[in-house]
This record gives structure tokens, C-alpha cells and sequence, in this order.
């Protein structure tokens, strides 16, 4: 059985901590050398939005469409669009969901050639240990899954 | 961050996975121009799982039957390779979880590729104790192909 090997598009799950930036930096780094597009994408998990809001008794007050979370998440990936080091052809997405599922799903939806993500993501205890996405993204991705520290 | 992919490690065996690692790390390194290294790790272990022995100097005699055909495995991939990617290969025996990343960190290899499940595996979706080993303990990048 032969495989495709192809790498046309590399998606870069970015939640602002300093392992995705590092596999954003790296990503593009490897696009430029190969010709491949970026994709990053930010997924705002409801949950923790709602955690950051904890005295929020009136649910009426909860903006359900998350405009703030998305507007945040999207001046931050054209910041760092801004702010990398090479030249690559780079599109945002903005999704809400469970991060790990939702990273798998658009993977195979896009059929994207390869996954590069950061070894563990924001809250993780220590960046020496697999984080729950990048496991999860291991297992369940189809396409190749490239893990930077 | 070293971003500079000079060297790729690509822990092989005989299984389908190891077989997409090294078609893909072809690709990766023609694109890149990058060398790499085929590691080949005879487990003890198994063999001696593999086999039911009396006279455990028989196992030593097999380490080297085994290097042999690993030896032999190595080269039916060299030879199906893109003539102008630079392979060079190296067998070691010892325990793959802890050999795969201990090579790479000590030849400071950039980019391991490697398969997510190896020979024994009951399924190639379970991410194999090889892959989640080198995922955690190698200081470089790692790559892992379904």
C-alpha cells in the first residue's frame, strides 16, 4: 500500500500559548521549504469562556455567539501572520467547539496534509508532558501529526 | 528553536506503518535535502518472547540471526529509495522505546518520523509505547504517520 505524501497544507491549531507559537513559527518554516499554505486555527471552547466568566449568575448577560472570544481570536492570528518570520501564504479560521474534536474533524473536512501542533497547550502543567489535544489529535487524525516542544 | 531540518531519524521495523514513515521521510527529505537514518532496534525482549528457550546463550546467537535479517530489510528499503536522498542506516539492540529517542538526542537528529504503531501492534489507531515514548522524552520534533 502506497501512500500519498504530498504536504500542499499544514493546519496549526493556535490557542496562545508559547508550544503553538513555536509550532506556528516552525510550520512556516517547513511550508516556505516545501511550498506548502498554512492554516491556523483557534478554537474557543465555550467552557472555558463561561469558566473566565464565573460570577455570571444572570446567563442572560452570557453572549452565546462568543462576538468578543471570536474578534480576540482573530486580531491575534493576524498578529502573529504579522509577525512571521517567512513569507507563506496563511488562513484563519475561527471555531468554537471541544478543541481536540473540532481540530480532528477539520482536518478531515479540509483534508489537510499535515497537523503541526505544539507538545501541550495553555494551562498544561508542564510542557514536557503529552497534552490532552496533541494526544487525542494523534489518535484520532488521519494525516500525519508533527509534535514540536 | 531549531528550525533546520539537516538530519531525519526514521525508526523502522517491518510493519505498514514504519513502511508510510519512510515513503513520507523520502518526500520530506528530497524536498528538504535532508540526510537521513534509518534505526533498526532488536528488541531482547521479544525475542525471547518469540521463542521458548533452554539455554539462554541461544539468545545472543539470535540477536545476531535477527541483526542479520534486519540488516537485510534495511538495505530492500535503501534500494527503493530516491537515488538522490542520503540514507545511511544503524541497528542497535535494546529496548525501542528508550533506544529511538536516546539516538536521536545524542546524534541531534531535528526531526524524528515515525510510524504510530510498530510490528506488534494489535491496531495501528492506539498510538504504540514507541511512539508515546519518543513523543515525550526526545528533545526534537516528532512526526507520526497513521
Amino acid at each position: 500500500m502506497t501512500m500519498d505524501t504530498t504536504i500542499s497544507s499544514i493546519l496549526v491549531p493556535i490557542d496562545g500559548s508559547e508550544p503553538s507559537v513555536r509550532a506556528l513559527t516552525y510550520a512556516a518554516a517547513l511550508a516556505s521549504r516545501i511550498g506548502a499554505s498554512l492554516i491556523g486555527i483557534y478554537v474557543i471552547d465555550p467552557d472555558k469562556v463561561s469558566e473566565q466568566q464565573p460570577f455570571n449568575i444572570n446567563f442572560g448577560t452570557f453572549d452565546p455567539n462568543l462576538e468578543p472570544s471570536k474578534k480576540a481570536a482573530s486580531d491575534y492570528l493576524d498578529e502573529l501572520k504579522e509577525n512571521l518570520p517567512v513569507k507563506v501564504p496563511f488562513t484563519k479560521e475561527i471555531a468554537v467547539g471541544y478543541p481536540e474534536k473540532t481540530i480532528v474533524r477539520f482536518a478531515e473536512e479540509k483534508k489537510v496534509s499535515l497537523i503541526v501542533m505544539g507538545n501541550s497547550g495553555k494551562g498544561a502543567a508542564s510542557s514536557f508532558i503529552t497534552g490532552s489535544v496533541s494526544y487525542y489529535t494523534i489518535h484520532h487524525a488521519k494525516c500525519p501529526v508533527l509534535i514540536v516542544k | 528553536m531549531k528550525i533546520d531540518i539537516k538530519s531525519i531519524l526514521v525508526p523502522v521495523d517491518e510493519s505498514e506503518p514504519a513502511q508510510h514513515a519512510f515513503d513520507y521521510a523520502m518526500t520530506v527529505a528530497e524536498a528538504l535535502k535532508a540526510k537521513v537514518t534509518l534505526l533498526y532496534i532488536v528488541d531482547p525482549a521479544i525475542i525471547s518472547a518469540d521463542n521458548y528457550y533452554i539455554d539462554y546463550g541461544q539468545v545472543a546467537a539470535d540477536v545476531e540471526s535477527y541483526k542479520k535479517s534486519a540488516d537485510e530489510y534495511l538495505d530492500s528499503l535503501i534500494d527503493a529509495a530516491p537515488k538522490d536522498v542520503s540514507i545511511s542506516k544503524v541497528i542497535s539492540v535494546g529496548s525501542p522505546s528508550r533506544e529511538v529517542y536516546r539516538y536521536a538526542d545524542k546524534e541531534h537528529i531535528d526531526l524524528v518520523i515515525m510510524g504510530n504503531s510498530g510490528k506488534g501492534a494489535i491496531s495501528s489507531l492506539v498510538m504504540g509505547s514507541v511512539s508515546a515514548s519518543t513523543i515525550k522524552h526526545a528533545k526534537c520534533p516528532v512526526l507520526i504517520i497513521k
